[in-house]
């Protein structure tokens, strides 16, 4: 019968996609691992800087900070968006949840008025903004799966380098933020300029930091570089745990559900093998009883 | 009895050091500076050399490649991109990274790659330095 070869064919296509989708879940499974402790490890380094520099630059007057033009703030009109996706897909909604948020943003901000482009990060960003009409500043595209400092200091470079000269006003940041294997959180950074920690009521008498040797140099050559490099960082290792995670899930899911076809399948398999060999038997018993009368 | 210092070491791969301590001497870019219960809050940049910190008057040591140092309230936080405890760090390959540096170094001839052989030298030699002190203490205590 030919359904039944059909339906034998369909079984096996199956059964070859399941073990894709295995084997990609084991790949992702152990990578999130290492993704997952670099992530957490980096955390407490990375929140020490971005606190350190709130605090000092809440506590500086304005004119100590002037000279350093990653501090500088002027009126917001052009803002770029660097979006952290993945380069390769098959990771579940991972990607194209970032880029409904990132379309979501670009629209309120273009409502307020304000000129909008992209960094992109990862190919699928590239392919899926591809046919917008956005400016876009720089692309980077196949980074490791584990992220170093090294591509983190050089996309953190290269956009200080847009704010510095006024080629941008404001730089956010959308990536995800990793919580555990299940869960991960989209983000929004604003990355430049640094944001202020909400106002706080100052404590009478608290006694003025002391910078060696001036507050230019600390902040030029130590704190600043630090505090934009790290943020980057922090947020590739983020995507990468995240992405390893949605993508483990997303093969983990649809293993199940391979699982499950190939059971109906072969369910209806059976019922078919069974129902064609009834009939068969009918015919010979039938044909049997024609001639003996 | 004075207070004793939170001191803490950290980096983006891991929390190198989190310790009470006595005090804390660190040499900043402009000269070495210590640090006792209730200094004043500073915040300074450290040049690549040795921090020291004193346990119960035993001192040990920690080689920091740069960074900077906040202290505040009974606080010390020492962020750097790398920074090693004296019993972690690998002598012969310390040795080894000073040799090839200085071996590189004579070669170079563009300001950048003299500079950037430079720093491996001082990285280098921080390390050794880290070892020696503790070698130096142990040596002390042992006689």
């Amino acid at each position: 019968m030919a359904n039944l070869k059909a339906i034998r064919r369909r079984i096996k296509s199956v059964q070859a996609t399941q073990k894709i989708t295995r084997a990609m879940r084991l790949v992702a499974a152990a990578k999130v691992r290492r993704a997952q402790q670099r992530t957490l490890a980096a955390r407490p380094f990375t929140t020490r800087v971005i606190k350190m520099l709130r605090e000092i630059v809440r506590d500086t007057a304005e004119i100590d900070l002037q000279e350093l033009p990653l501090l500088h703030r002027r009126p917001i009109k052009k803002v770029a968006i660097i979006v952290l996706a993945a380069d390769r897909g098959l990771c579940g909604s991972y990607n194209s949840n970032i880029f409904r948020h990132t379309l979501e943003r670009v629209q309120q901000l273009e409502k307020d008025g304000k000129e909008v482009s992209l960094i992109l990060v990862g190919l699928k960003s590239v392919a899926f903004f591809r046919h917008f009409k956005l400016t876009k500043h720089r692309t980077y595209t196949l980074l490791p799966a584990v992220p170093t400092v090294e591509e983190a200091k050089l996309i953190a470079m290269q956009t200080a380098e847009l704010y510095v000269k006024g080629v941008v006003d404001a730089v956010e940041l959308i990536s995800t933020h990793f919580i555990s294997l299940l869960r991960s959180e989209l983000v929004n950074t604003k990355f430049l300029p640094v944001e202020l920690p909400p106002p706080e009521v100052h404590e009478a008498l608290q006694p003025q930091i002391l910078f060696e040797p001036t507050i230019q140099e600390v902040l030029e050559l130590q704190l600043l570089p630090k505090y934009i490099e790290n943020v980057i960082f922090q947020s590739l290792l983020d995507a990468s745990a995240s992405e390893l995670a949605a993508r483990m899930n997303a093969m983990s899911n649809a293993s199940t559900n391979a699982q499950e076809l190939i059971n109906t399948l072969t369910l209806v398999y059976n019922k078919a093998r069974q129902a064609s060999i009834t009939q068969e038997l009918l015919e010979v018993v039938g044909g049997a009883e024609a001639l003996r009368a | 009895m004075p207070g004793k210092l939170n001191l803490k070491i950290i980096t983006p791969e891991r929390i190198v050091l989190q310790k009470e301590v006595d005090q804390v001497v660190a040499r900043a870019i402009d000269g070495e500076l210590c640090i006792l219960p209730d200094h004043e809050p500073i915040v300074t940049a450290l040049s690549i050399d040795v921090v020291r910190y004193d346990v119960a008057g035993d001192e040990d040591h920690a080689a920091i490649m740069g960074g900077v140092l906040e202290a505040k309230g009974n606080e010390v936080t020492v962020l750097s991109d790398v920074a090693e405890l004296d019993v972690e760090i690998d002598v012969a390959r310390a040795h080894q990274a000073k040799a090839k540096a200085e071996a590189e170094k004579t070669q170079k001839t563009d300001k950048l790659e003299v500079y950037i052989t430079e720093m491996a030298i001082s990285r280098a030699i921080a390390r050794l330095k880290a070892v020696e002190l503790r070698q130096r203490r142990r040596g002390g205590r042992q006689s």
